[in-house]
């Protein structure tokens, strides 16, 4: 695909730009007039779709029309502009509704009670899916694309900003990268104030704060977590407006001119939120090997979720990477603390009060992504947990204050999170034909192909268009796969009893000292495996020595059964845990550097990674230098150099690795302004992944489960060999921290 | 002013003009410790670097935060607008370089003025007056120029003795001279106390031409022909201890040349900077609190210069940009500066 026209800056292509002129010319008519033409224009819409989809065609014609449907969707997904997305959702919404409608009455007659039993349970996670779907594409279909407003006053008259840095029990060497590049930030110094707000109670944070010369509030308890640690320090600050960065989300220098001009456009507006971007590996990037690659889980959420929200004034609000008006929030009783994800509940609030809510997707802040698997799972929890508890104390649905595009959006964003039962069922439903032999599907093995497909490959190519450049396709799957066993409890005790549970923190910056697999996490997958690998058995003896009759049936749930082995066995890849040798957060990025040896050598280099100890470098024109050298690292911005005293730990070619001697604070200060905090690192890696195709995607997904078998079976032979060498094996440590 | 390169590279990649972004300078006190440990320094600690003050910088330092040394009050800077005029209006004004101890950078600081001028629009002339005779390989001349040394002794002109250099520069070399040679220069030259503003006549430069006149370190004849002529003196001092207890002897070796009638300017600067050593740095800041406005500039030690001067490049190359260079053309803007505002 050659799709760029998505790529920011966004320009608008010749059919959008009529399209937009018409809707300028429409909103000039009448109020009145306008409100009857829309009505009846929904009127007629809706009854022509409910005809679409009630119309009841036999075998042929239903191929007949899936046909020109799909050879529709061909043509349309080449075309580049949002009509064309608009269409394709169409054309899905069509395919899809057609399905459920045929589904619901047409193939429920059944005759057992494992039939039934089996059947509802297939149905109502379709029905689940579909449900999910809609709601998508109304969240997903047409991103508001946000751009920044500049501040157009003098610095003098520009608003004072609380920095909240909550930090609860990560370490002080992550937190201050935070510190230093809160205070670089390009502001007023008298109108910016930093605030570590540590729950930790930590003495050498105490310490770091004063000699760095930012504020420290610490408070005797701890009650609500996070929440209740903003709580109390908006209490004892009195900015106008409060930043506020998880410990390890550092921000860029620009940060504040980007977010805050649109506070000052629009006086409603109570808080708006940038991209959380991750300059590590989450896990299934580090375990896959897909970093930069394959878009992580994170990035749909951020590149395409969120602004698709903001079009309908529902961005949510996500903990950090944030701009908060303080008025609104304290109205609202500040930060939410009823439930376990704050952040979000915090957004409802103010959606509610009438207060407005942005989303800028611009990564003007970054920070270090979950080390292990079961970490990643424990966040993800949380979230989940969270989300079920808004969905029951204070669910958008109902209330009031809310437009309809907002409800959808957050019950969308809860709805999402309910997927554990779904995909449970999605993963095992062909075994119930299979292995026990259950008709869940009452009708035809053809009549059902004609239904399916279409539905199946509408969706899956339309999301692959809306999503291509943030998610690529059966990459949803797989990532749901791994945590579906996980969330289901949890969400499942919160929607019976909100008040369930505690909280928990996902700590970072951790080390995995070897490869291991994570058998303990792997034991959904590896249940999960078997029984679709016995159900392939028993579907090829079937198709071999079965009813000739059945062969269509057998065949179609076979391949269902063989897609499942791939998604499972991909999440069966996540559980190994690939080693992570460094402990401190390294950020790949290129910046010219001069190095002076020692020898008075002054060589030119460009950095190819660095972290707050060292720099990987690349030396230009073939020089080098020994191991051990001391040197020193020159970085300049606007022509003033500043130097850090290095030593070369590593050297091979004119590929050197520099550690730097201890620097003093303000060099470590100055060392995060020109590194972390540089205000382009994040923006230019942004959405710049490869865009999505369908089926290289499922190679790669393919690719990864082969390795994933791989992988367990060496991992299965290391078990063996040390049970048969009688050496007590010691229990392998998940991570897994207490739920 | 252009932006830094990373907003710049933000606004590029939002579409928008950066011109809206307000750099906001960082100044902040750190309370620093003694060492601020890292959590991983895992290779061996080395033996320091000596950086800290040495013991006789501290006693320096001592010295100028009391004051109680009269020698250390700042140099008056003599700036002679009337008076008797050495010559006519039209004729050109002469700097010399001058250092009580050799090595500090003299001659190579001398042929960078020269081409700096010339780059700046000033058609300057290098004079060598060191029986070394060594500008000429910082000017990438011919080995074997014939130059003053011998001509002044056959009593010719020095007018067909001019080559050009980089960037156009003129320079007269010294030339190569036998020590019986040397010995009989010393005894004229300590006799004709005119010699060299006569012999300056003979090259008829204009009164926009500047001579730049190389003289070897210390006391010589040579020096006190050079202070005769001179319009400015530019006393070359490195950031170290050692040129600094010179500074008393400089004084006493100019002080007859700024008793006369229409005295030359005296400046210093500082040569061969190291921005990469804590010392150098205090150093040059002990130099400027005793020097005050006298101080004309600093040059930082640069590579590039030796490197330049063995493959026979200009170390002004702009193409290059090094940062000797660009202290060389700061150096050479205040200097024209200086001995401009003279002019009536």
């Amino acid at each position: 695909m050659t799709d760029t026209t998505s790529s920011t800056p966004f320009v608008e292509g010749r059919a959008e730009q009529r399209l937009n002129d018409a809707i300028a010319r429409f909103n000039r008519w009448p109020a009145a007039l306008r409100t009857v033409l829309v009505v009846a224009s929904c009127v007629l819409g809706a009854l022509l779709l409910l005809g679409i989809i009630s119309a009841p065609l036999d075998l042929y014609s239903q191929c007949l029309f899936a046909g020109v449907c799909f050879l529709a969707v061909l043509v349309l997904r080449k075309i580049p502009g949002r009509l064309a997305i608009l269409a394709l959702v169409v054309l899905s919404l069509v395919a899809s509704l057609r399905y459920m409608f045929w589904r619901l009455t047409s193939t429920l007659g059944f005759e057992t009670w494992l039939d039934m039993f089996f059947g509802y349970g297939l149905v109502a996670a379709e029905f689940y899916a579909l449900v999910v779907l809609i709601f998508g594409y109304v969240q997903t279909a047409w991103p508001l694309r946000r751009t920044p407003v500049w501040l157009k006053t003098e610095p003098e008259e520009w608003p004072t900003v609380d920095v909240f840095i909550p930090t609860y029990n990560e370490a002080l060497s992550i937190v201050k990268l935070t510190i230093f590049a809160a205070q670089a930030m390009d502001w007023p110094k008298d109108k910016l104030r930093v605030h570590v707000l540590d729950d930790g109670r930590r003495d050498d944070f105490r310490d770091f704060c004063r000699k760095v010369g930012v504020n420290y509030i610490r408070r005797d308890n701890n009650f609500h977590a996070k929440a209740g640690n903003l709580n109390e320090a908006l209490k004892v600050t009195d900015g106008e407006y409060i930043a506020l960065f998880d410990a390890d989300h550092v921000p860029t220098r620009s940060f504040l001119q980007v977010s805050l001009g649109w506070f000052l456009k629009d006086p409603k507006l109570a808080m708006l939120q940038t991209p959380h971007f991750f300059f590590s590996p989450d896990p299934f990037e580090k375990n896959l090997d897909t970093f930069r690659a394959v878009p992580n889980e994170g990035e749909l959420f951020y590149g395409l979720v969120q602004d698709g929200n903001d079009l309908w004034n529902a961005t949510f609000f996500c903990g950090s990477c944030a701009v908060i008006r303080r008025e609104p929030l304290l109205e609202i009783g500040g930060v939410a603390i009823e439930t376990v994800t704050e952040d979000a509940h915090t957004a409802l609030k103010l959606n509610r009060l009438g207060y407005n809510t942005a989303y800028l997707a611009i990564p003007q802040a970054a920070g270090l992504a979950t080390e292990s698997l079961s970490r990643h799972i424990n966040q993800r929890i949380r979230w989940a947990r969270g989300m079920a508890q808004i969905f029951r104390t204070d669910n958008p649905l109902l209330g009031k204050g809310l437009k309809w595009g907002q409800r959808i959006c957050y019950a969308n964003a809860m709805l999402h999170f309910f997927y554990g039962l779904p995909r449970l069922v999605f993963l095992t439903a062909p075994l119930a034909y299979l292995i026990f032999g259950a008709e869940i599907f009452h009708a035809s093995a053809l009549m059902i192909v004609a239904y399916v497909l279409p539905h199946l490959v509408h969706s899956s190519l339309t999301n692959s268009r809306i999503q291509g450049r943030f998610r690529h396709s059966f990459w949803n799957e797989v990532y749901e796969t791994v945590l579906a066993w996980y969330i289901l409890p949890p969400v499942l005790v919160a929607l019976v009893n909100p008040k369930a549970g505690g909280f928990n923190v996902t700590d970072k910056g951790g080390i995995i000292d070897k490869q291991f697999f994570d058998w303990k996490l792997a034991r959904p997958y590896l249940v999960l495996l078997a029984v679709n690998l016995v159900g392939l058995g028993f579907g090829i003896h079937q198709l071999v020595w079965g009813d000739a009759s059945t062969a269509v049936t057998v065949a179609i749930n076979l391949t269902w059964t063989l897609y499942n082995l791939i998604i499972t066995s991909a999440a069966v890849a996540v559980a190994s845990e690939a080693r992570q040798v460094r402990s401190e957060p390294r950020v790949s990025a290129k910046l010219p550097v001069s190095i002076i040896c020692a020898d008075g050598r002054v060589l030119d280099g460009t950095t190819q990674d660095f972290s707050q100890n060292g720099f990987g470098l690349m030396l230009s024109d073939g020089h080098s230098i020994t191991r051990g050298e001391r040197v020193q690292l020159v970085l300049s911005r606007n022509g003033q150099d500043s130097l850090f005293d290095a030593r070369v730990v590593f050297s091979k070619g004119a590929q050197i690795g520099a550690q730097f001697e201890p620097l003093s604070l303000r060099q470590q200060s100055e060392l995060v302004r020109l590194t972390f905090s540089r205000a382009d690192t994040w923006a230019a890696s942004w959405g710049a992944g490869q865009p999505d195709t369908p089926l290289a995607a499922l190679r790669e997904v393919g690719a990864i489960g082969i390795g994933g078998l791989f992988t367990l079976g060496r991992a299965t032979l290391h078990e063996l060999r040390l049970a048969l060498s009688r050496t007590p094996t010691k229990p392998l440590d998940t991570l897994m921290d207490k739920p | 002013m252009s932006r830094a390169d990373d907003i710049s590279k933000l606004f590029n990649k939002l579409g928008a003009n950066p011109s809206g972004y307000r750099e906001i300078d960082f100044v902040h006190e750190f309370i620093e410790d003694e060492i601020e440990v890292l959590e991983a320094p895992a290779v061996t600690p080395a033996p320091p670097v000596i950086e800290a003050p040495s013991a006789p910088l501290l006693r320096l330092l001592e010295e100028l935060s009391q004051g109680e040394a009269d020698h250390l009050q700042p140099p008056e800077v003599v700036e002679g607008r009337d008076g008797q005029v050495y010559s006519e209006q039209s004729s050109p004004k002469v700097v010399v370089l001058v250092s009580v101890k050799g090595g500090v950078g003299r001659s190579t600081l001398a042929a960078a003025i020269a081409s700096g001028l010339q780059r700046q629009g000033r058609p300057a002339l290098a004079l060598d007056l060191d029986p070394q005779n060594a500008l000429r390989h910082h000017l990438c001349l011919g080995l074997d120029m014939p130059g003053v040394g011998a001509t002044s002794l056959l009593n010719e002109s020095w007018a067909a003795l001019s080559e050009r250099g980089f960037a156009g520069c003129r320079l007269v070399a010294f030339g190569g001279t036998d020590h019986e040679q040397q010995h009989s220069l010393n005894r004229w030259l300590g006799q004709d106390s005119e010699w060299l503003s006569k012999r300056l006549s003979g090259l008829r430069l204009s009164g926009q031409d500047t001579v730049i006149i190389d003289v070897p370190a210390g006391n010589s004849v040579y020096l006190s022909q050079a202070l005769s002529v001179a319009d400015a003196v530019l006393v070359v001092v490195q950031p170290d201890v050692a040129s600094f207890s010179t500074l008393d002897q400089m004084d006493s070796l100019l002080a007859p040349h700024l008793k006369r009638a229409k005295p030359p300017q005296r400046f210093y600067v500082i040569n061969q900077l190291d921005g990469a050593h804590r010392f150098s740095l205090d150093m040059a800041e002990v130099f400027k609190t005793r020097l005050g406005a006298a101080l004309l500039g600093t040059v930082h030690r640069d590579p590039a210069f030796s490197e330049a001067q063995a493959y026979g490049r200009d170390p002004l190359d702009p193409t290059v940009n090094s940062i000797g260079s660009q202290d060389v053309h700061a150096l050479c803007r205040t200097l024209l500066e200086h001995i401009d505002s003279d002019l009536p």
